[in-house]
C-alpha cells in the first residue's frame, strides 16, 4: 500500500512542476513580445499564414516582436474567444469567417493606425457601426467544375469563353445528355448558404433593392423560380438529393468521379489537383438564368482590443499587407487576393476561372451585404440555406420557405420592413 | 433437448458475431483507410483495402502532428484525474456508508441528485470556478472539475455499505483511529472496486473533449481528443482526411496497449459494474 502511495506522489512531483503553469506567456524573459494569432484551416490549406508568421519572425527578430500561430477547429472557435473573453486571455489577431466575425464586432481593436483604406479590401466587412475592424485575409468565390473526361466521353462541348457561357436551360440540357450517354449522376451541389445564395442571384433573386438596404425585396418571383427551378431539377435527379440537403459533401462525390458537374468554390481547386487521379476535371464559367452572378465570401483578420498587445498586433497587419509579403501569403496556398487591383502569380492556372467568374458578376450580392454592414453583430445566418433544403425535402412549400427566410431576417434586423 | 441447445446456442453467437462486425466495421474501415493515398479515398467504386499501400498518411500525422507532446497531456490528466478520482471517493464513500450522523444520509441524497444535472448545465459556472482559482489554460483545468465522481461515490458506498461494522470497531478497540482503519483495513479491502473506478475514470478522462476544450487554449497543453479535433479544422470540405485518418489510428495506439496490458481487469469490470461513461 506505501509502494503505490510512493508511486503515485513520484508521478504527481515530476508532473506538477511541468503542468502546474496557468495561462500561456504572450511575451518571453528578453521581453519580446508574442502575439498569438488564432485561425483555423491554415495547415489543410498548405500552410500559408504560418510560412508568413515564419517570414515575419525572421524579418523582427531583433526588433522585440515574435508571431506564433494557434491553430483549432472552426467550429471551436466561438467556444475558445468567448471563454478567452471571459477570461481575459484574448489572442493578439484573429482569422474569422464571417459567421464568427459578426459575433465578436465590438472586441476588434480598431485598425486605422494600419495606414490601410477599408475600401481597398473585396469584403464589405471592414468598416461596422462606423469602425475599422477588419481586413479581407483572402476572397472565395463559387463556380462550376466538370468532370471533362464523361463530357468528352459523351462528346459535349463546355464553354471556354465568355460569349459560350450557357444559360442554366442549355447547361440541364447538356448535362443530361453527358448522364445519358456515359451513365453517371448530374451535378453535385454543395449544401451552403454561399453557394445556394448564389444560383438564387443568378435567377435575379435579391434580398433588399440596390438603394435601399432597409427594405426586404425577396418575396418575388424570382426568388420563386430560383427555388422551384433546383428543386426540379433534385426531382428529375439531375441534381443528387444527398449533396444538396447536406447528407453527403458535394466536393467529396465529385472527386469520386460519380457526377458530372459540382457547385462549389475555389478553395477546392487545390484538393482536387492534388487529389483526384481517376478522370480529368476543369472549372468552367457558370450557366446564368437572368444574371450572371457569384457570391464573394472569403476569411477576415481583426486585432483583439484588450490583449495587451494591439500596438504590436497593428504592426504585424501593416506587415502582412506589404505588396510582396501579402502576395506570397496569397500564392502560397492559391488564395483569391482580400485586396482589390492585386496582381498575383498563381501556380494554378484554373483560378483564373474564379477571377472571371468575379469580373462577370452582377454587383446584387454586394448590395445586399449593405444590409449586413448597417446591421453590426447581428447576422441572420443560414436561414436562405435551411429553409430552402427544407422546401427540398418537401417539409415546407417554396412559400412557406420564402416566409420563413423574410421572418428571420426581420427578427434579425427589425428595423428592416417587408416591401408592400 | 441437446438440438435445442446447440441450436439455441448457434443462434446466440451468429447475433454476437453479427454485432461484432456492425461495431468492428467502422474501425477496421478506418484503420485500412488510413493506409490509402488520399487520391484513392474517395474514388468510386469504393475498395475495401488499399489499391496502393502508403505510410504517407502516418509519415504526415507525425511531421504535422506533435504526437509525443499531446499524448504526454493526455496521460498525465488521466493519471492524476484518475489517482484522485479513487482516492475521494473511497473516502467519501467510506464516510457515507460508516459514519451515523444526522444530516449524512440527506447529505448523499444532495450528492446524488446531481446525477441529474447534465454536465452542459454547470459548464458555465465550473469555469467561472476554474477561471478564479487561476487555473485556465492549465491541465489542472480538466482534472479539478473531474475528481469529484458520484458513479465512483456511489460505487464506493455501496461497497463499504456490504462491510460488517465489526472490522471499525475491533480496530477502534485496538487503538486505531479513522485514517489508519480506512488507508490500512478498508482501503485495501475495496481494491476490486478500485480497479474498476480506476479503469472507467481512466477512459473518461482520456476520452474526454469537453472539458479540455472549455479550459485549454494554447497547443502545447492540448490533450490528443482536442489536437485530433484542431485537424478537422475548417468543415469536411477541406478537411485532410489522410492526415486526420493517419492521426486517429496513431491515437489509438496507446489506448489498445492499455488494452492489452490489462484485457482481464478491463473485461471484468465491464461486466460486473454495469457503469456507462
Amino acid at each position: 500500500m506505501r509502494k503505490i502511495v510512493l508511486v503515485c506522489l513520484m508521478v504527481l512531483a515530476l508532473f506538477v512542476p511541468l503542468y502546474a503553469g496557468g495561462s500561456g506567456e504572450s511575451s518571453s524573459a528578453d521581453g519580446t513580445v508574442v502575439l498569438e494569432i488564432l485561425l483555423s484551416g491554415d495547415t489543410t490549406e498548405g500552410s500559408p499564414m504560418q510560412k508568413a508568421v515564419e517570414r515575419f519572425n525572421a524579418e523582427y527578430a531583433d526588433k522585440g516582436i515574435q508571431a506564433q500561430v494557434n491553430e483549432i477547429s472552426l467550429s471551436d472557435l466561438p467556444t475558445q474567444i468567448s471563454n478567452r473573453i471571459r477570461a481575459g486571455k484574448l489572442p493578439a489577431l484573429v482569422k474569422n469567417t464571417t459567421n464568427t466575425f459578426e459575433q465578436f464586432t465590438d472586441n476588434f481593436y480598431p485598425l486605422d493606425e494600419t495606414g490601410l483604406d477599408p475600401n481597398d479590401f473585396t469584403m464589405n466587412y471592414s468598416v461596422r457601426g462606423g469602425r475599422f475592424v477588419s481586413t479581407t485575409l483572402n476572397s472565395t468565390a463559387v463556380g462550376l467544375f466538370i468532370n471533362t473526361t464523361l463530357w468528352d466521353e459523351a462528346g459535349v462541348p463546355y464553354p471556354t469563353t465568355e460569349e459560350e457561357r450557357w444559360t442554366w436551360d442549355e447547361f440541364v440540357e447538356a448535362l443530361k445528355t453527358v448522364m445519358e450517354r456515359t451513365g453517371c449522376e448530374g451535378i453535385a451541389i454543395e449544401h451552403s448558404q454561399q453557394r445556394m445564395q448564389t444560383l438564387l442571384y443568378q435567377f435575379g433573386s435579391r434580398i433588399t433593392p440596390a438603394d435601399d438596404p432597409y427594405t426586404l425585396v425577396f418575396d418575388s418571383p424570382e426568388t420563386r423560380e430560383g427555388m422551384e427551378y433546383f428543386i426540379n431539377l433534385v426531382k428529375e435527379g439531375v441534381a443528387t438529393y444527398t449533396d444538396i440537403v447536406g447528407i453527403d459533401t458535394a466536393a467529396n462525390t465529385f472527386k469520386s468521379g460519380r457526377v458530372a458537374a459540382h457547385i462549389g468554390g475555389n478553395w477546392s481547386l487545390t484538393d482536387f489537383a492534388e487529389n483526384i487521379t481517376g478522370f480529368e476535371w476543369a472549372p468552367v464559367l457558370m450557366p446564368y438564368a437572368k444574371e450572371k452572378a457569384t457570391m464573394i465570401g472569403g476569411n477576415l483578420l481583426s486585432v483583439f482590443d484588450g490583449s495587451g498587445q494591439e500596438k504590436e498586433a497593428i504592426e504585424f497587419v501593416k506587415w502582412f499587407y506589404q505588396p510582396e509579403n501579402y502576395k506570397q501569403y496569397l500564392a502560397d496556398a492559391n488564395y483569391l487576393s482580400g485586396m482589390k487591383s492585386l496582381d498575383v502569380d498563381y501556380t494554378l492556372e484554373e483560378l483564373a476561372v474564379f477571377q472571371q467568374e468575379l469580373a462577370a458578376s452582377c454587383n446584387t450580392p454586394n448590395e445586399d451585404m449593405m444590409i449586413q454592414v448597417n446591421h453590426p453583430g447581428a447576422s441572420y445566418g443560414n436561414t436562405i440555406r435551411d429553409n430552402w433544403t427544407q422546401a427540398i425535402v418537401g417539409e415546407i412549400t417554396v412559400d412557406e420557405a420564402i416566409d420563413r427566410i423574410i421572418n428571420d431576417i426581420i427578427i434579425a434586423y427589425p428595423d428592416v420592413k417587408e416591401a408592400q | 433437448m441437446i438440438r435445442k441447445n446447440t441450436l439455441k446456442s448457434a443462434g446466440k453467437s451468429v447475433v454476437s458475431i453479427l454485432f461484432a462486425i456492425i461495431w468492428a466495421f467502422p474501425c477496421v474501415w478506418m484503420i485500412l483507410s488510413s493506409f490509402k493515398p488520399t487520391s484513392e479515398l474517395f474514388s468510386y467504386p469504393l475498395h475495401l483495402f488499399p489499391q496502393e499501400w502508403t505510410m504517407l498518411n502516418f509519415h504526415k500525422a507525425l511531421q504535422e502532428f506533435d504526437i509525443l507532446q499531446y499524448m504526454g497531456n493526455s496521460v498525465f490528466v488521466a493519471i492524476v484525474a484518475t489517482i484522485f478520482t479513487v482516492l475521494f471517493s473511497c473516502m467519501c464513500g467510506f464516510a457515507l456508508a460508516k459514519y451515523d450522523s444526522k444530516w449524512l444520509s440527506f447529505f448523499f441524497l444532495c450528492l446524488l441528485s446531481t446525477t441529474m444535472l447534465p454536465t452542459e448545465i454547470i459548464m458555465s459556472p465550473s469555469f467561472e470556478v476554474i477561471r478564479a482559482l487561476g487555473m485556465y489554460d492549465s491541465l489542472w483545468a480538466c482534472i479539478v472539475p473531474a475528481i469529484g465522481s458520484m458513479t465512483g461515490i456511489f460505487l464506493m458506498r455501496q461497497f463499504f455499505v456490504s462491510v460488517p461494522n465489526d472490522f471499525l470497531e475491533a480496530a477502534r478497540i485496538d487503538g486505531a483511529d479513522e485514517g489508519v482503519i480506512f488507508f490500512r483495513i478498508m482501503f485495501p479491502i475495496c481494491m476490486s472496486q478500485v480497479a474498476i473506478l480506476s479503469i472507467f475514470s481512466f477512459r473518461w478522462r482520456w476520452n474526454d473533449y469537453i472539458w479540455p476544450l472549455i479550459s485549454l487554449y494554447t497547443k502545447e497543453k492540448y490533450t490528443l481528443q482536442l489536437a485530433l479535433r484542431s485537424i478537422s479544422a475548417m468543415d469536411s470540405i477541406s478537411l485532410d482526411w489522410g492526415l486526420l485518418l493517419g492521426a486517429s489510428v496513431l491515437t489509438m495506439i496507446p489506448v489498445l496497449v492499455i488494452f492489452v496490458i490489462f484485457n482481464k481487469q478491463i473485461m471484468s469490470s465491464s461486466m460486473s459494474s454495469g457503469i456507462k461513461g
